[in-house]
């Protein structure tokens, strides 16, 4: 295990190849090695430079151990925080060295050190006359992960028609940027003629992890070989998340290989082939991932497969479990519950409104009131306030309905506190405003804490001046969770005189409380709080920047543009995304070289597009 | 419709699932992690999944949801005697060759670090006993895990019969008894087993514990990244006796990380022994 404290003496003392073999001793030591603690124990260390030359001849010796080992040292040395002079070491021997065996080993090492200053180098050994460096370089490349890489790995990729292990290196690496750029090049290397290029780009347009990705694969679930289809459907089926569903083309190429899917979801219970059934959508792909369901050790994968069904599938496969399920099955399943659509399915959903589990329930409720909804289902809600076991999962329903709010101000005084919660929480959740009178008069006299939470959120639903004044008693000395809501629900009342309370709610010493102001700031929208949010951009708590920097992509103050274009820099990646957002919206002119800086070079790939977006939107 | 989950509500979940309990969800798993949450979402009633994580971070009553979050994005999957390799290195080497260092008057402790319903605590219990028998000095096995609901389950020490997926019809009958449509654990396998909160990415997690002979910790390191991944390994190398071993599942190593262990091999299975020094 590497001592700093010999390595300090000995280069203290003058005697730098000493030290430089008690580094290597340390970064040789099978399982030892610990890059982080060598980084971190060598901070301040007087001479470190004299470990160059040492460690630079251990590079070119003939113990392929020690080469490592010096490969190993010169990457920690050489990292973010570490030596400049080790980087430009390393980029001069990928560069410039004889030896090819070192300009890989450097190639290697300045991916593993992952300070961007290692890219142009690599960029260059690209070319390099020997492929086994090119390939380490592109290697490199995927590893440092630098987006700006983009373009060189594709112009690569273009020369090397004649050499498809090569191609394979650049497709990989081009996947691992993550960045969506690369998927033009990517689609291209999707139809290449040998099929393990073809396969390689398909699993990496797969890794990119962008939506635009998913209509690159469509060419390749169509290939002739079935190496490439299947990569292709796994890419697929990992980027549904993102596209927010999977496309026509990927439900047919999956339903085409349902009975290959199904054999490996049996084998494998893998995630991947529960989405992939999911997609294909057929019965017995349903039936399939319903028994999974109700296995106690099921696939990971397989809510979110049976979330993928069709809706008429879906319905048919789960309500008959749902009865005699065990209870976390019954969890799994009902998730998967569709929006009704006719009055049938209405009836035969109402009846788990009265669930004993409160997910059940809740996913009832989301069934019946999610989207258009069914014929019928407003008259069977209220049908169904009469019965006193589905009274408070139909208020709940009610709520999200058009126009359903009404229907439950009588039930705020029902004697049922669980139907009087349902109630305020169908209001706080109702399309439509609701009055606040009724809601104030509703908390006054009400004792039972969940109904008076969901009040709280009702009334900021509500909205108007009535409903601040009853807010900011609470704000200011509620029991701690009620405190919590009201502050939140401040925000959403949009109405300037939650200012005042939100300001002294952020002035707090309480972390969540401050959090939640901050949160109802942003929603309030009032430009005067934008100098007390600002300032938070300089909270030492991370999680305070981030609900600052959110807040103020609403409120936009002009006064924090220069703080704004300090959070470009912030270690966060929610901070420097919001606030590009927020200096898109103040559209100054010397902002755009800051955002087109982020743009093309900032290591998130959320935080360049919003700034790519910021830039073509000013 | 349900609510989109958006690229940044997933990359905030992801974020914080990993620095809290070092939770994975890869890219590849966003509609994964997604249909995980939505119970939660629904049940809470809130629009979106940037509000459902709003809440876990920054609620009065943050805990209990956590509770109730963790059985929907945590694998729970167990069953007796699981990798019969390493059980057969523990009960033929590893076990007699603690008592006999110890002698009979010393407490063997046994850590199954992510127990979940407590089929592996009770398979090292009954182990032990079938190693050492039931006389031959006192054996005391923890099993901790961050999921509540899964700790209630190993407590109750009732299983169906997948649970015995693994086992013959002559293990089950000799430390089971029948109870109703379940087995139970025999009460002496239950005084040797005893279950506790813990996070294995949480720092200084196992100062709550005494210095174990023997740890399990098996089929969870592969769901950690690199950072949780540092952080279990640092606390199980502390957690270990001088000379303890630690095993993991057998598609896991800590090859990448920096311990003060070393690695040992036999058919079947792969463990880690911490220095006799201590660390």
């Amino acid at each position: 295990v590497f001592d700093v404290e010999t390595v300090r003496r000995l280069l203290g003392s003058g005697r730098s190849d000493e030290a430089a073999d008690a580094v290597l001793d340390a970064a040789r030591a099978p399982g030892k090695w610990d890059e982080e603690a060598f980084r971190a124990g060598i901070q301040g260390v007087a001479g470190l430079e004299r470990l160059l030359p040492p460690l630079e001849a251990a590079l070119r010796g003939d113990d392929a151990g020690r080469r490592n080992a010096a490969r190993s040292a010169l990457a920690a040395l050489a990292a973010p925080g570490g030596m400049p002079a080790a980087r430009a070491r390393l980029s001069a021997l990928v560069r410039d060295d004889a030896d090819p065996d070192v300009r890989l080993l450097a190639a290697t090492a300045l991916g593993e050190a992952g300070h961007r200053d290692g890219r142009p180098a690599l960029e260059a050994a690209l070319a390099d006359r020997d492929p086994n460096v090119a390939a380490a370089a592109a290697d490199a490349l995927g590893v440092l992960g630098d987006p700006r890489a983009v373009d060189a790995l594709a112009a690569a990729l273009a020369a090397a028609a004649a050499d498809p292990w090569r191609r394979v290196g650049l497709v990989v690496a081009l996947g691992r940027l993550h960045d969506p750029r690369a998927i033009p090049a990517l689609a291209a290397a999707g139809r290449d003629p040998n099929p393990n290029v073809a396969a390689a780009a398909a699993e990496a347009l797969g890794e990119t992890g962008d939506a635009a990705a998913m209509e690159a694969l469509r060419g390749p679930a169509a290939a002739q070989d079935a190496g490439v289809r299947a990569a292709a459907l796994d890419a697929g089926a990992a980027l549904i998340g993102a596209a927010g569903g999977a496309p026509g083309w990927l439900r047919e190429a999956a339903r085409a290989g349902e009975a290959a899917l199904a054999r490996r979801f049996e084998a494998r219970q893998d995630g991947c082939a529960a989405l992939l059934l999911g997609a294909a959508g057929t019965s017995s792909a349903a039936v399939r991932l319903v028994a999974a369901a109700t296995d106690p050790d099921h696939a990971p994968g397989v809510a979110a497969g049976l979330a993928l069904l069709p809706p008429e599938v879906a319905l048919a496969a789960v309500l008959p479990r749902l009865a005699d399920a065990p209870p976390e099955a019954r969890r799994v399943l009902a998730g998967a519950l569709p929006p009704a659509a006719t009055p049938d399915d209405v009836q035969r959903l109402l009846p788990l409104l009265g669930d004993d589990d409160a997910e059940v329930r809740a996913a009832a409720v989301e069934a019946l009131s999610r989207g258009a909804p069914a014929a019928g289902v407003r008259e069977a809600l209220e049908e169904a306030l009469g019965a006193p076991r589905l009274r408070a999962g139909a208020a709940a329903a009610l709520g999200r309905l058009p126009d359903g709010a009404a229907a439950l101000l009588p039930l705020l005084e029902d004697p049922d506190p669980g139907v009087r919660r349902a109630a305020a929480d169908g209001i706080a959740h109702a399309p439509a405003r609701c009055a606040a009178p009724p809601l104030v008069h509703a908390l006054e006299r009400e004792g039972d804490a969940g109904v008076r939470r969901a009040l709280v959120a009702a009334l900021g639903r509500a909205g108007g001046t009535e409903a601040v004044e009853a807010l900011a008693p609470v704000a200011r000395a509620g029991a701690p969770a009620e405190r919590f809501e009201a502050v939140r629900a401040l925000g959403g009342t949009r109405c300037e005189e939650a200012l005042p309370p939100l300001l002294a709610a952020l002035a707090e010493d309480d972390a969540g409380i401050q959090a939640a102001a901050l949160h109802a700031l942003g929603e309030l929208g009032e430009p005067r709080a934008g100098r007390a949010v600002a300032a938070r951009l300089d909270a030492g708590d991370r999680d305070l920047r981030r609900e600052a920097a959110e807040a103020l992509t609403h409120l936009a103050p002009p006064e924090a543009a220069e703080r704004l274009l300090r959070a470009l820099d912030d270690a966060d990646w929610r901070v420097r995304l919001a606030a590009a957002r927020t200096l898109a919206r103040l559209d100054l002119p010397h902002m755009r070289d800051a955002l087109r800086a982020a743009r093309d070079a900032d290591p998130d790939p959320l935080v360049r597009r919003a700034a790519a977006g910021a830039l073509a939107e000013g | 419709m349900r609510p989109p989950f958006d690229d940044e509500a997933f990359r905030a979940w992801s974020e914080w699932l990993a620095e809290e309990y070092g939770l994975c969800f890869g890219p590849e798993k966003r509609e994964i992690l997604r249909a995980r949450l939505e119970p939660r979402r629904a049940a809470l009633g809130f629009d979106g999944y940037a509000d459902l994580l709003f809440h876990v971070r920054f609620h009065p009553e943050r805990a209990d949801e956590r509770d109730r979050l963790l059985p929907h994005v945590t694998n729970n999957e167990t069953y007796f005697c699981r990798e019969p390799g390493a059980l057969a290195v523990i009960r033929d080497e590893v076990l007699p060759g603690l008592r006999r260092a110890m002698g009979s008057g010393g407490e063997i402790r046994i850590l199954s670090a992510a127990c979940s319903t407590g089929e592996e605590p009770y398979t090292l219990a009954i182990v032990a006993r079938e190693a050492l028998g039931s006389g031959a000095g006192r054996v005391r096995v923890t099993g901790v895990d961050l999921d509540p609901r899964a700790l209630e389950v190993a407590r109750e020490g009732c299983y169906g019969s997948h649970a015995f997926r693994g086992t013959t019809e002559a293990f089950r009958t000799r430390w089971f008894e029948p109870c109703g449509d379940v087995w139970r654990v025999r009460p002496e396998v239950r005084a040797d087993v005893s279950f506790a909160r813990a996070n294995l990415v949480e720092p200084g997690w196992w100062r709550a514990f005494p210095r174990q002979h023997l740890v399990l910790c098996r089929n969870v390191l592969i769901y950690f990244d690199q950072q949780a991944l540092r952080r279990a390994a640092e606390g199980l190398s502390r957690v270990l006796a001088p000379g303890g071993r630690l095993f993991l599942g057998h598609a896991e190593t800590l090859r990448h990380v920096a311990t003060p262990l070393s690695v040992e091999r036999r058919p079947g299975a792969i463990f880690y022994t911490a220095s006799a020094e201590g660390a």
